[in-house]
């Protein structure tokens, strides 16, 4: 009986070892209330305020249920895959334009959202979602170089600053094929939508030189690695670089002469979505300015609302990441659709092949 | 007795009957949907297409990804290699200690598993990090040394052991805390020295734990994703890392399903082999 | 049995194949083997007898280099082997469980050893062949190990130790988990095959019985130490110790009060208070306490008509129970004084019954005087 009884632990622990091996990547999957009142909200993990939130809620009535992922895909995965009690969804500029074309978003009711003029006019209107018929801007950034000034003494300009021996093994990047192979067709002068197979043919000899430089790639965290000193060097998003500037002045955030990536992460109403109308209020009330300051209070990214800008303080308005100063050449990203695909055959092979 | 055995089938069926859905809805289903996506084509958004087509199977014997196959393969033999290494002869101590302190060593074998994979991998950052616990220690020695351990494909192996240790030892652990210590006596009156009663009576009668093990192991090292990323820094990815890719960037779920219906080919032939050894050694 | 065990031992004395010198084993503050000295002689079957926990089995297990000893030596043939571990030493065990290889079949568990010390292909089968052929299993060569019987497992075991022609072989316990039919028939099978073979038997069991049938020497223990070491007859009919009298056989015993020699003629008063005479023989040393211990085989029943001169001698009592065992019943008699009495009687004799009133005398010879030894644990 005894000899059993261990063995049967045995075995039942091995079995709840595997199962919570494989579940390990599953989080935060609170259960959605259907209730007609209630908010489906299906956004970026650590990109919406409690406080924005419960504000909502507070002034409305209307109980906000927020779900997260990690990346666009992710969440478009669980849209296509057939998820439909979302009411709110937040992609980044280009997966609007996928979801827009395949008929996936809802358009807006423009006179509900009065506040949309609080949106500076550069984020509005763009090649993604041309009449803005469909998303709301919610945060801008952009994807840059910071260095950490103590350990690199060289001044810093470009991809091509950065990418060179002597910083082999100092680089932390985001681990995201398509922003790599973007910044190698802006090296090359070439529009980094223009993914066609000549383009791809043209890059991969100046990227491949890149991969054995790079130490890290990771899009989850970089400022990590940065903070750890495992790393001296890093391409990362500008709210990862203002929050390293925030820590220390030593980290400075700069956008590569190349030109770079401006991302418009947007709220946008998928078409299953059953409380339309709460969704535009809620869209509505993000746009406010003093709403739209406690996002900025948390996540510094660079926030498109001109009118919540004045309530900023000096501080975080002359955060470089936030809000870089000069003209910049910026580009948001256009859906390349399958051409995904080859972007991503290229990188596998490029970080096997070192 | 026709009469009892059709009332038997009856009870058979009845308590076998919630074990076969759980076995079709949580087993069957998804491998099928996988089987089916991997001959589908897919469109613009990733969304899957009902077709059929060999083209996702032809792609997996691209260099690219034949390339990441072989790495994988490598990696989870080195891991089950060490892991059977390493946890054989701690399972076998652990099986000969006295039962009240065997279980506390069981318990410290299984401790690391109250608290998630994810804390723990965090943990080995800390650890292998350039400022970290290691250097903290190897700096303070007399002669001062440093590793550049995190970030490394050695970081994603010291990864991939830790998780997977347990696996190893557990099944062997159960397979020799049952062995007859009267065998290993007669291997050894019989004329064997401590290697050769090792080879020929203690390893074939632990072998079906070492079988478990070895597939605990190599298995899950195989597909294996969120290690490589947080202690490799995904330098070099593993076929874990592509599948996943195909799902999360590449929006390409018919390639993927046929990556993960390879895998799972794999595996079942792995486990015939296994299986096969221990009915021959019976 | 062969001869006169006796005669056989003293021939070979001169060259014993294991000898025990001052051989101790403790674990921890419990002693399992007080010193033992112990010559064992080529090609005898000696046994270790005794109940459970009295050390036979640890002394048959410091032979084979299972259990380091405390102190003391171990020559094997003239070699000290104290320090050799188990697969250097030239004996082989047949344990109790018998302990065959799961993942072998039969010729796989009787080749173990001779792949092992890499004897020749040939020689090995050979070998194999007349051991299989000597345990009387032929054709079962391919069985795995499981697939057979106890009395089968056991033939194994023995092939798989005899085919290493060890200088000594032991049996611990071999024949425990046989049923009564099978173990005999075992007992003569093994005295057949040692003859045979002419290897030294050392046989480890707590079956009196089994000992006294196979053995050319038995070693009686006891809580870690020997109570006395001789041929079956000797310990049977001369027990050296009270414990040996009563562990071997049944036995009437009595403490001894008071003695006295009459004309050469001993008497002694037991503890009922009756005088018993024990013919012609030597007044043992005074001042030792002893005990009288007489077999059921040393009582004579003389019935209720012979009243002649051996009356004063004879005892009268009631039977109370009768055990009937084939060859001979054994009589549970209680005397006038109230003691009870187990008496042999042989098969040819009229059966007595229950209730009924007998006499019957102690043959003198067959009456023993034990020392009681005051010795502690």
């Amino acid at each position: 009986m005894k000899e059993n009884s261990v063995k049967s632990m045995v075995w039942s622990v091995l079995l709840v070892l595997l199962v919570s091996l494989t579940g390990c990547n599953k989080k935060n999957q609170e259960s959605v209330a259907s209730t007609g009142k209630a908010l489906n909200l299906f956004a970026w993990s650590e990109y919406v305020p409690q406080k924005v939130i419960d504000g909502f809620t507070a002034e409305t009535g209307i109980k906000v249920n927020y779900e997260t992922y990690a990346s666009n895909e992710e969440m478009l995965s669980k849209l296509i895959a057939g998820a439909s009690h979302y009411d709110l969804i937040q992609p980044s500029e280009y997966m609007v334009e996928a979801l827009a074309k395949a008929g996936k978003l809802k358009p807006l009711d423009r006179e509900k959202l009065s506040n949309l003029q609080n949106i500076g006019k550069e984020y509005l209107n763009l090649g993604h979602d041309p009449e803005q018929k469909y998303s709301v801007p919610w945060m801008v950034g952009t994807v840059g170089i910071v260095v950490n000034t103590e350990k690199v003494k060289e001044p810093i300009v470009s991809f091509k600053d950065l990418f060179q021996e002597k910083y082999k093994g100092r680089i932390v990047v985001l681990n995201d094929s398509r922003e790599i192979v973007s910044w190698g067709l802006s090296t090359l002068g070439i529009n980094p939508n223009e993914v066609t197979d000549e383009n791809l043919a043209l890059v991969k000899p100046v990227i491949s030189k890149w991969f054995p430089l790079i130490k890290i790639f990771d899009s989850d965290s970089p400022k990590t690695a940065m903070l750890n000193g495992d790393v001296d060097l890093g391409i990362v998003w500008n709210g990862e670089g203002a929050k390293l500037y925030q820590e220390n002045k030593k980290f400075q955030y700069l956008l590569p002469q190349e030109g770079t990536h401006l991302f418009i992460d947007s709220l946008c109403i998928p078409m299953g979505s059953k409380n339309p109308e709460a969704a535009e209020l809620f869209m509505n009330y993000i746009l406010r300015p003093e709403v739209s300051k406690l996002i900025s209070d948390e996540f510094p990214y660079t926030n498109p609302n001109l009118e919540a800008r004045k309530l900023l303080s000096p501080e975080q308005l002359n955060n470089p990441a936030s809000y870089p100063k000069g003209n910049p050449k910026l580009g948001i990203f256009l859906d390349i659709g399958k051409k995904l695909e080859a972007i991503d055959q290229m990188v596998t092979d490029l970080k096997s092949s070192q | 007795m026709n009469l009892s055995s059709s009332k038997r089938h009856w009870i058979v069926l009845f308590w076998g009957l919630p074990m076969t859905l759980w076995g079709a809805l949580f087993i069957i289903a998804p491998m099928a949907l996988l089987l089916g996506y991997s001959f589908c084509e897919r469109d613009a958004l990733g969304q899957v297409i009902w077709s059929f087509t060999w083209e996702n199977y032809q792609r997996v014997f691209d260099p690219v990804y034949l390339n990441v196959f072989i790495r994988s393969f490598l990696f989870a033999c080195i891991t089950t290699f060490v892991c059977l290494m390493v946890g054989y002869p701690a399972a076998y101590f652990i099986a000969r200690l006295p039962k009240e302190v065997r279980n506390l060593y069981l318990l410290l074998v299984m401790i690391p598993f109250w608290t998630s994979f994810l804390i723990r991998t965090y943990a080995w950052i800390t650890l292998l990090k350039s400022e970290g616990v290691l250097n903290a220690i190897l700096g303070a020695l007399p002669f001062s040394t440093s590793l550049d351990l995190l970030y490394t494909p050695m970081a994603v192996l010291i990864g991939l052991i830790y998780t997977f240790l347990p696996f190893m030892i557990l099944p062997i652990y159960s397979c020799a805390e049952k062995l007859d210590l009267s065998l290993v006596e007669a291997g050894s009156d019989l004329g064997a020295n401590p290697f050769w009663n090792f080879i020929h009576v203690i390893l074939p009668l632990t072998w079906p734990g070492i079988g478990a093990g070895i597939l605990f192991v190599f298995v899950p090292t195989f597909g294996m994703f969120a290690v490589v990323d947080l202690l490799g820094g995904s330098q070099t990815p593993l076929i874990g890392n592509v599948i996943q890719n195909q799902f999360l960037q590449a929006r390409n779920w018919p390639f993927g399903s046929a990556l993960g219906v390879i895998l799972l080919v794999m595996f079942f032939a792995l486990y015939a082999m296994t299986h096969d050894e221990e009915v021959d050694e019976r | 049995m062969n001869g006169d065990p006796k005669e056989k031992y003293e021939m070979k004395k001169s060259d014993p194949m294991v000898r025990i010198q001052d051989l101790q084993k403790s674990f921890g503050d419990f002693t399992a083997l007080h010193p033992l000295t112990l010559d064992i002689f080529a090609g005898e079957f000696l046994t270790f007898l005794g109940p459970s926990g009295c050390g036979k089995t640890t002394l048959l297990r410091m032979i084979s280099g299972f259990e380091e000893p405390t102190g003391g030596t171990i020559y094997l043939d003239g070699v000290d082997v104290t320090s050799f571990p188990p697969h250097r030493r030239d004996v082989n065990q047949v344990f109790q469980s018998y302990a065959l290889f799961p993942h072998l079949n039969v010729q796989e568990n009787i080749e173990f050893g001779l792949k092992m010390k890499k004897i020749s292909k040939s020689e090995s089968k050979s070998r194999v062949e007349q051991a299989i052929q000597l345990i009387q299993l032929q054709g079962m060569e391919r069985r795995k190990t499981t697939e057979l019987s106890g009395g089968q497992k056991q033939r194994v075991a023995m092939a798989r130790a005899i085919v290493c022609r060890p200088k000594v072989l032991l049996l611990d316990e071999p024949l425990s988990a046989l049923d009564a039919q099978l173990r005999h028939q075992m007992q003569v099978e093994l005295k057949r095959i040692q003859s045979q073979l002419g290897i030294t038997f050392v046989f480890v069991t707590h079956d009196q019985e089994e000992a006294l049938a196979m053995s050319d020497r038995i070693l009686v223990m006891n809580r870690g130490s020997v109570e006395q070491i001789g041929t079956s007859f000797e310990i049977y009919h001369q027990p050296a110790t009270p414990f040996v009298a009563s562990f071997i056989g049944s036995s009437n015993r009595m403490a001894v009060i008071e003695m006295r020699s009459d004309e050469g003629k001993l008497k002694v008063r037991v503890d009922s208070g009756r005088w018993i005479s024990l013919g012609k023989r030597e007044e043992p040393k005074s001042g030792a306490k002893f005990i009288l211990s007489v077999r059921p085989e040393g009582i004579e029943v003389v019935g209720e008509e012979s009243k002649e001169e051996s009356i004063e001698e004879s005892i009268e009592g009631r039977v109370i129970q009768i055990l009937f065992r084939g060859d001979q019943s054994h009589l549970f008699v209680r005397d006038l004084l109230g003691v009870e009495w187990r008496i042999a009687q042989s098969a040819r004799q009229r059966p007595y019954r229950v209730g009924e009133l007998i006499r019957f005398t102690i043959t003198p010879l067959a009456a023993i005087l034990i020392e009681e030894r005051n010795k502690g644990g």
